[in-house]
């Protein structure tokens, strides 16, 4: 009995403690003042680096704010209680990185603005009603990178590529969309796409090595695992003479060679200036279009590069930034 | 308040799937790692279901009825081929992964637009009636002669076996009980977020036991608290922990091991602590036997 006491009083200690907690913890101290949630996903570099942008971003904007960061370590019914605490802690916004993380905060209010990044398709997740007119309290940048530039590089840098593989996450939405799309427009740049699916980050290895003798080049979309092993995707590629084109420049730190693309860091600030929208100037999120990111840039990884007997003086690498 | 409302809620939903674990982990004494593939096979049923047009409390229960023949997947593997239960349990689940991928042919699915049990009424009270719904039908059934032998197979195969009775029927039984529950759990989770993901199901099983082994904290000598209710409790106690430590807003880096802390008091609260008043209390007790009253009766009636 005197144990089943103190569970009990334990229990109604935490319930208290809580209780207390998540009423009026968050104040404006002052109106210009502003309390923002950051509800991330998972700790990941692309989805960190979208997170730093934002943070950067609102210092650069002079936007006062109180910065609330919670991070669902992955698992998903973390996002759903980190959002009802942001909404019952009234903060002024939330950002939420990564597409389950954007829904379960729409799931969580429809009056608390949301703006999202390091989602592709907001449509096809259901955030928004269409791109240009978001139409509720959701809107946000997607990460789609732009995919014909990067895939046109193949053909810039060698003629005879034909055939261009890639590996993906078969659980990951957004990889599905990128595999469908690079399917789409490979036609018409003479490419033809050859993918495999992985679902265990353990079967790249395996992956690689059937997919490599089939295809003249490798290009890594923007998927999680390809991304947690870049190194071993890049090496491999090295070792077998093939070029690789990825689509973000953090790829190109793992030693693949060349983007024309988008960085995490810059749509991470991008958003911070829709937080001014909204915040500062008073607008609505449904009238705010979602955003794609507004500065690409080609990047080249130098030690690839030499590994491949390539020439630098190619006029793709011409404007290009480097990396050692 | 709104925070604790959710985590409530969460409990409630996870208390479904704890209890389903408590068939497999404490009454057959089996580990059925199944549950992280069943979870969302659950709720990817239930988004097929509704997308169909099939009204949501209908889809809840097909996913349920449907997500039980994960149990008969893996009892197929471990009493057919002979395959270790803890391999077979992980096998459903690797073969899980692909069926959820198939079942809507993507590995996310916004629910927003769909109609949902919840909205029957407070979202509070709808769980609450469906979780007790639950706990009754299973203390029920655990009372019936089938349950019994349910619960003897686990405590004692070879008791059952000299009754003339078959063992695999009965694992077939509590293990197809056990996924359509933790199916079902799967399916209201996914109405209870919105969406359906195919990561739902990470670390699912570390909630259910956790849940299991909370619940046995609470008045543990007493009879007359069922392991059920227990249970349920358990899994609200472990999810309103969880939202205390997110809402004292504790490095997003040390979740995982708060959680995991979490678990190792209540376990050592339950091994260490009971054991320094092992003299004071009643003593005794047969320790891996929850209900020896199933037995006694069977010896009587045999």
């Amino acid at each position: 009995m005197k144990k089943f006491s103190s569970v009990i009083l334990l229990v109604m200690v935490a319930v208290v403690l809580f209780t207390g907690c998540s009423s009026g913890q968050v104040k404006a101290e002052d109106e210009n003042t502003f309390e923002i949630g950051i509800l991330q996903l998972a700790e990941h570099p692309a989805l960190d680096d979208a997170r730093r942008g934002f943070e950067e971003g609102l210092k650069e904007l002079g936007i006062e704010a109180n910065i609330h960061y919670q991070n669902a370590s992955g698992e998903i019914p973390n996002t759903v209680t980190i959002a009802n605490k942001f909404v019952s802690d009234g903060v002024d916004l939330i950002y939420a990185i990564a597409t389950p993380a954007a829904q379960s905060a729409k799931q969580a209010t429809s009056d608390i603005p949301v703006l999202f990044s390091a989602v592709t398709d907001p449509v096809e997740s259901e955030l928004v009603a269409s791109m240009d007119n978001p139409g509720g309290n959701v809107t946000g940048t997607s990460d789609m990178s732009p995919m014909d530039k990067q895939l046109e590089l193949f053909k810039a840098l060698d003629e005879r590529i034909e055939n261009v593989g890639i590996i993906f996450n078969t659980g990951e939405p957004n990889s599905h969309i990128q595999v469908e799309f690079a399917k789409k427009i490979a036609p018409t740049l003479g490419l033809n796409i050859v993918e495999v699916g992985i679902n265990n980050i353990n079967d790249i290895p395996l992956a690689l090595d059937s997919i490599i003798n089939k295809v003249d080049a490798l290009y890594t979309i923007t998927d999680n695992m390809v991304a947690s092993s870049i190194s071993l995707v890049a090496n491999k590629a090295i070792e077998n003479g093939l070029i690789t084109v990825g689509a973000e420049s953090a790829h190109i730190d793992g030693g693949i060679l060349i983007t024309d693309g988008i960085s995490y860091y810059e749509l991470g600030k991008q958003t911070a200036r829709m937080a001014k929208e909204i915040l500062v100037v008073g607008k609505s999120p449904a009238d705010i279009p979602v955003e794609t990111a507004k500065n690409t840039s080609t990047v080249y990884n130098e030690e690839t590069l030499k590994l491949l007997n390539l020439d630098e003086d190619h006029e793709v690498f011409k404007n290009a930034s480097k990396i050692q | 308040m709104k925070l604790l409302l959710t985590s409530v809620e969460q409990g409630l939903i996870f208390g479904i799937l704890a209890m389903g674990v408590f068939i497999t982990y404490k009454i057959l004494d089996m580990a059925d790692l199944s549950v992280e593939g069943t979870f969302p096979f659950g709720a990817f049923l239930f988004a097929k279901f509704i997308s169909l047009g099939i009204n949501p409390i209908l889809s809840t229960l097909l996913a349920c009825l449907f997500g039980s023949l994960a149990g008969l997947l893996t009892t197929l593997l471990f009493t057919q081929l002979k395959i270790r239960p803890i391999l077979a349990g992980i096998l459903t689940m690797t073969i899980l992964y692909s069926v959820n991928l198939k079942i809507n042919g993507r590995s996310n699915i916004p629910l927003f637009d769909y109609d949902s049990v919840f909205d029957l009424g407070s979202t509070l009270l709808v769980l609450i009636i469906i979780a007790l719904l639950v706990k009754v039908l299973l203390d029920l059934f655990l009372k019936t002669e089938t349950g019994y032998l349910l619960i003897a197979t686990g405590d004692n195969e070879a008791l059952v076996k000299s009754l003339g009775e078959n063992c695999n029927k009965y694992k077939l039984i509590g293990l197809m009980i056990a996924n359509g529950l933790v199916a079902l759990s799967g399916a209201l989770m996914a109405q209870h977020q919105g969406f359906v993901d195919i990561t739902m199901g990470a670390s699912i099983i570390v909630v259910a036991l956790a849940s299991i082994i909370i619940g046995d904290t609470i008045k543990k000598k007493s009879s007359l608290l069922k392991s059920t209710t227990r249970v349920i409790i358990g899994a609200i106690i472990y999810k309103i922990i969880g939202g205390i430590a997110i809402d004292l807003g504790l490095n997003p880096d040390d979740l995982k091991a708060v959680n995991a802390f979490i678990v190792i008091a209540f376990i050592a609260y339950n091994n260490v602590a009971l054991d320094l008043f092992k003299f004071n209390g009643k003593g005794g007790g047969v320790k891996n036997v929850t209900n020896t009253q199933p037995v006694q009766e069977l010896q009587q009636r045999y």
